[in-house]
């Protein structure tokens, strides 16, 4: 041997051995099951070890272990470049915040671009949850509700406003949906309200509505109401879409300036028809959720099964809240979440520090309110603009799907390379595993992520790193056959076909740096697998078969090479 | 073993019947596009959403479909996906009411409502806004041509300009009619599929580049009288052992995935196991012929063979 086969010798077998290192957290890591853990939970040691393991181990994409990816988006419309920036970091600080304390292991929260903020939340076990618990801005405001003299004044104000726009002809179609509405808003309200005077809108039922009173024949305005729900208007959930529309059109503007309309959250049906309530609110907030110094979340006192949010303000939200609640006793108080009322108590007597918000909330919205209001509000608003999200399920079965399909592909290939070159076929599938192994410690080593198509692109690599040995071999027998001896063979063969091999490997390297560029996600996991791929499958074809050949045929000039 | 021993086929002479069929594939695949009105993009470019769920008891699915599109999701599409109780759910339009922070988590409501019962477990879903959709199939769009204008360059530094147009229309050949192929089965292009696009413009002008390496090679060792056409068939047949080989190899570790891998890969594979097999085709057919031919016209040129 001489010396720069036992460098290149000495070379591998390190790249082997380092390889091997390098596998081994994953290795321990898989081997972990459920009584380790077990164990591990009593012995601080154990768990170290194992979280050292899964450290070092080959990251799992989220298609892999089942996850969530988020592209949000912020709103920065209007904001100068600094303040959007400002904007968009402070998003990210209280978005990081408030995953924190949702309990989500080894979060990923960074911006991207200008307005944009990547998550990813990787084990995640519930979607809607964890996107409402992101995608809520959380803005906390109470409001005073207008009396109902101001209602009253507002209603008639719409149904003049919304007449004009309307005009003579506008009638007929929302008339009929209209009529709809106040035939069914009729009998259960009749039931339900025997103290109430006659309901407008069951009145109602033989005016052409969408003509005379385009909005109190959609809407049930009574001062009785208050009642229910703390508001004097009632949208029955057939007519919640069409009022919606009436009021973003121009006939808003009839709206004082002072006051402003917020929908209840939730569907309510306080006389047994469904439906929400319609606030009209002071425009100006009279405390807003940054005063808050803590929330948290318990059982509701008065509804078994539900919970409540109680909260506790800074000394200057509690005089703020204690001279509002003082002066408005027997008023409404409304309590509104991103521009939508969630309770409206009436204040019986003076508030200072301290509160609850109530209204129907299971335990797990209850304590994500919490949450998110310790965590603070958005400062502007978020939109989800993109959502892939995996359930560990998917995943689990993605991985065992892929392995094996992927075993399959190489043991054929295994099978047919040792058939079809022999023992130099041998030589090719020891390179096929070595190649293996190169692959993985890099994916391990340098935390690069492991995703489904990312494992198709490990296989698919098999499949072309036969390529070059097969370039190899070819040549090699085509040099036999000019009558070479097998070691002049060897040498001819490696030469004529290292330029052909670097040549076709860049290119494929091109399409796989473009793909890196291009990806995300599983794509990007892809483009990893194939172009390490291809780097250590040339590695392995053009100095690793080589040493071992060279070596089968050194000194033996008449060495006969089976191919 | 050996599957060719010395091969001597006139490649360049079956040209003429390659061209056609070549044509008949790709006349076919832009006829199918045209009446499809393009490749039929999936969420990841027009936006949307897109719902795999698993249901036991394993619900009708029609109902599934009638429960949707009167629940408010007018055009949902709905298929069956791998295995009887699991649903591809697809809704590109804007729901009639619901959350619109959530129109996965609502779909799932309506589905659980109308079907008291049956436990609907979310495997999958993915949403993808118009915006960003727009922007993805921009990055789609330039990655391809990023991906084939690097191609020509590098072929054209190391070899010459005319192989690196060669390859590339090769090239272009695959990706149109596995494009062409996609359309006829009414298969959704989606961002997977622009990477297994990628990925057999990979593989192929590998294959491309080794035949055109040996005609290199031929062209230095030409014997005396011996034609253009002659070496670009001596060379493909001198690498024709290896580039049915490699094909052979990489198709079964393609074709094993597309079988066994699970419906998530299904179409991504399949682009692949396809790709490969008409990459391979086009190295042989398509990229060495046009060579032949750009030279036979050269030497036709009266005022060229002057040059030659």
């Amino acid at each position: 041997m001489n010396r720069s086969q036992t460098v290149q010798s000495l070379l591998i077998a390190v790249l082997v051995l380092l390889s091997l290192w390098g596998l081994y957290p994953t290795w321990r890591a898989s081997q972990v099951d459920d009584q380790m853990l077990a164990r591990a939970a009593s012995d601080p040691a154990l768990q170290a070890k194992i979280d050292g393991w899964k450290a070092k181990a080959i990251r799992k994409g989220l298609d892999l272990q089942g996850g969530m990816y988020l592209v949000l988006e912020v709103n920065t419309e209007g904001m100068s470049g600094a303040q959007a920036s400002d904007a968009l970091n402070r998003v990210v600080e209280i978005l990081r915040n408030r995953v924190d304390q949702f309990g989500v292991s080894e979060p990923d929260i960074k911006p991207m671009g200008d307005n944009r903020i990547i998550v990813q939340l990787p084990g995640l076990q519930d979607a809607a949850r964890a996107k409402s618990l992101i995608g809520s801005t959380a803005r906390l405001e109470f409001r005073l509700v207008r009396p109902w003299e101001d209602a009253a004044f507002v209603a008639t104000k719409l149904d003049e406003a919304l007449k004009v726009a309307a005009g003579p002809a506008a009638t007929a179609e929302p008339a009929a949906a209209a009529d709809a509405a106040a035939t069914q808003a009729a009998p259960g309200a009749d039931e339900a309200l025997d103290d109430l005077p006659a309901l407008p809108s069951a009145q109602d039922a033989s005016d052409p509505a969408g003509g005379e009173r385009p909005f109190t024949s959609r809407v049930i305005v009574d001062e009785q109401l208050a009642q229910y729900g703390g508001s004097y208007m009632f949208v029955p959930s057939e007519s919640v879409d069409e009022v919606r529309r009436l009021l973003a059109g121009p006939a808003a503007r009839v709206i004082p300036r002072d006051m402003e309309l917020q929908f209840g959250m939730d569907e309510r049906s306080p006389f047994g028809q469904p439906g929400v309530f319609l606030f009209l609110l002071d425009r100006t907030p009279s405390l807003t959720g940054d005063r808050l110094t803590t929330a948290t979340s318990k059982p509701d006192s008065e509804k078994p099964g539900m919970f409540q949010v109680n909260f506790s303000l800074d000394r200057r939200g509690s005089r703020i809240f204690g001279e509002t609640t003082g002066a408005n006793e027997g008023r409404f108080l409304a309590i509104s979440l991103d521009g939508k009322v969630k309770s409206a108590p009436q204040i019986i007597t003076k508030i200072t520090d301290s509160g609850s918000i109530t209204g129907a909330f299971t335990s797990a919205q209850a304590s994500d309110l919490a949450l998110m209001l310790r965590a603070g509000a958005l400062p502007v608003d978020v939109r989800i603009e993109e959502e892939r999200t995996v359930g560990p399920s998917l995943g689990r079965d993605s991985i065992a799907q892929g392995l094996k399909a992927g075993w399959i592909g190489a043991v054929i290939v295994v099978v047919f390379m040792v058939v079809y070159y022999q023992a130099v076929g041998l030589v090719a599938v020891l390179a096929l595993v070595v190649n293996m192994l190169i692959m993985m410690a890099t994916l391990a080593q340098f935390g690069l992520v492991l995703t489904l198509p990312g494992i198709a692109g490990i296989f698919l690599t098999i499949g072309m790193a036969v390529d070059a040995n097969v370039l190899i071999n070819e040549r090699i027998r085509e040099e036999l056959r000019r009558n070479k001896t097998a070691r002049a063979a060897v040498d001819a063969g490696y030469q004529n076909a290292t330029r052909t091999i670097i040549d076709s490997n860049v290119t494929t390297l091109i399409v796989g740096v473009v793909l890196l560029w291009f990806g995300t996600g599983p794509i990007k996991g892809f483009a990893v697998t194939l172009s390490i791929g291809i780097l250590t499958s040339m590695f392995t074809a053009l100095v690793l078969t080589r040493v071992v050949l060279e070596a089968y045929t050194r000194n033996r000039a008449n060495a006969t090479l089976r191919i | 073993m050996q599957f060719f021993k010395q091969t001597n086929v006139r490649f360049s002479a079956m040209f003429r019947y390659t061209i056609i069929v070549s044509g008949l594939l790709i006349v076919a695949g832009l006829v199918s596009l045209v009446a499809h009105g393009g490749p039929r993009l999936s969420i990841d470019f027009t936006g949307g959403t897109v719902l795999q769920v698993k249901m036991a008891p394993a619900p009708d699915i029609g109902r599934v479909r009638s429960l949707l599109e009167s629940g408010g999701y007018a055009g949902v599409q709905v298929q069956d996906f791998g295995s009887a109780d699991e649903f591809l759910i697809t809704f590109t339009g804007t729901a009639k009411s619901g959350s619109e922070l959530d129109t996965a988590g609502a779909m799932k409501a309506v589905l659980e409502q109308g079907l008291p019962g049956t436990a609907v477990e979310m495997r999958r879903e993915e949403s993808v806004g118009p915006k960003i959709g727009g922007e993805l199939k921009t990055a789609a769009f330039n990655s391809m041509v990023a991906a084939l204008g690097l191609i020509i360059i590098y072929v054209s530094v190391r070899f010459i300009f005319k192989y690196g147009i060669a390859a590339v229309i090769a090239l272009i050949h695959d990706v149109t009619i596995t494009l062409g192929v996609f359309s006829m089965l009414n298969k959704e292009i989606s961002l997977s599929i622009i990477a297994a696009f990628l990925t057999i413009v990979g593989y192929s002008i590998n294959d491309t580049i080794v035949v055109f390496d040996r005609i290199r090679e031929n062209m230095k060792l030409r014997k005396r009288g011996e034609s253009y056409a002659a070496v670009v068939d001596r060379s493909i047949n001198e690498t024709l052992s290896r580039t049915v080989i490699t094909s052979l190899t990489t198709v079964m570790v393609s074709a094993m995935l597309y079988f066994f891998g699970g419906p998530v890969i299904h179409d991504f594979t399949f682009a692949l196991t396809f790709g490969i097999v008409i990459g391979t085709y086009s190295s042989v057919f398509v990229a060495a012929p046009i060579l032949v031919w750009w030279h036979e016209k050269r030497v036709a040129d009266p005022r060229r063979r002057e040059a030659m």
